[in-house]
């Protein structure tokens, strides 16, 4: 069995000093930042991609003025739009990652909704690499066409080869830029995901 | 230094056993406390505006303890379950004894979630407060607290 007196004995541990515990004991280590929560990580890095991503829509919507095939420009017309909506997107999951812990938030909630934060962050990124990566390839391919033989692209479509190497491009580069990014979310949060379910599975489990 | 800064950090000094034992009981080694003692207080500074005294500070400073660490990405793989009492870093403070030094390893053997529960228990916390803090039932607690130490007295058998 435990041993006697252990609640007696289990509150004296901790009330020697803590050498590195002291040197936090001061008014200047309360205003640095901490960055060993990934939720923190991931909001800031959410408003990285928030402000790169109205750049290359800015960029698409440009590309869309200066370029009158009618192919190109409904191909970034559907860029264009699905990348201001993923603004929204991010901008709407930076909002709900608070700052601070929440009062009367219980440690299973708390597991449970990072949890969940950061499987809607990844996902995010992986729509993206399903919904755009096809559009932007096809777009880039087309765009390089043009600029390289000076040909408009209604004309590039009328050759077997351009719509084959089109076509490939799409083929190979969707499925490896989902994978990619399947493989660097596993590389950077894989274990930390794993530790949360199981923390979680554990907790729920009424054994 | 402002007044709220002084009363918040005497709050702190007044229950850092609660910080050391559950920042020790986790951390894999000396540069994970460091950054599990500097996650807490930060944590626990940024929600002291929203704290109203309508519980214990000491079991506000539990949940805010429980919910950062857990919470954490860890440097390296947490602790994994082992067959025997072996010394796990960081070792406890001297003048500890024997019997309290094996339980501590044995309680830093459980699962992270076990040892959130067995430690409030050992700081005599009601199940009801437990509950609260952890967020599963009352009969649940009751249930892993009676398996936890099951547990325990299994890997304390000489």
């Amino acid at each position: 069995m435990i041993p006697n007196n252990a609640e007696n004995n289990w509150k004296k541990i901790g009330t020697e000093p803590d050498a590195d515990f002291n040197a936090l004991l001061s008014s200047t280590s309360l205003h640095k930042s901490g960055m060993g929560s990934p939720l923190k990580s991931i909001k800031k890095k959410l408003l990285l991609h928030l402000w790169l991503s109205i750049s290359i829509g800015l960029f698409f919507a440009t590309l869309f003025v200066l370029f009158s095939s009618w192919q190109l420009r409904l191909i970034l017309a559907l860029l264009t739009s699905y990348t201001f909506w993923l603004c929204a997107s991010i901008f709407q999951l930076y909002n709900s990652i608070p700052v601070a812990l929440l009062p009367g938030i219980t440690l299973l909630n708390e597991l449970q909704q990072q949890h969940l934060a950061i499987d809607n962050w990844i996902k995010v990124h992986i729509r993206s690499a399903l919904y755009i990566y096809p559009f932007s390839a096809a777009g880039g391919f087309m765009l390089g066409g043009m600029l390289g033989a000076g040909k408009e692209v209604g004309e590039l479509m009328t050759k077997p080869f351009f719509i084959i190497t089109l076509i490939l491009v799409s083929v190979v580069l969707v499925p490896v830029g989902h994978y990619i990014t399947r493989w660097l979310f596993k590389r950077t949060f894989g274990t930390h995901m794993a530790q949360l379910e199981q923390n979680i599975a554990d907790l729920q489990n009424p054994k | 230094m402002p007044q709220h800064e002084t009363v918040f950090l005497e709050h702190i000094r007044q229950n850092q056993g609660i910080i050391y034992r559950l920042v020790n009981l986790y951390a894999a080694d000396n540069e994970e406390k460091k950054d599990f003692y500097q996650e807490v207080m930060l944590n626990a500074w940024h929600a002291w505006p929203s704290f109203k005294g309508n519980a214990k500070v000491s079991t506000w400073l539990y949940s805010i303890c429980l919910r950062t660490i857990l919470t954490q990405k860890r440097r390296r793989q947490p602790v994994q379950y082992q067959e025997g009492l072996e010394a796990i870093a960081p070792p406890l403070a001297p003048g500890i004894n024997d019997d309290v030094q094996r339980l501590w390893q044995a309680i830093r053997l459980l699962p992270e979630a076990d040892r959130a529960i067995i430690s409030m228990h050992l700081d005599g916390y009601d199940n009801p407060d437990i509950a609260e803090v952890i967020g599963i039932s009352l009969n649940h607690v009751s249930v892993k607290i009676h398996r936890i130490k099951q547990q325990i007295a299994k890997m304390l058998q000489p």
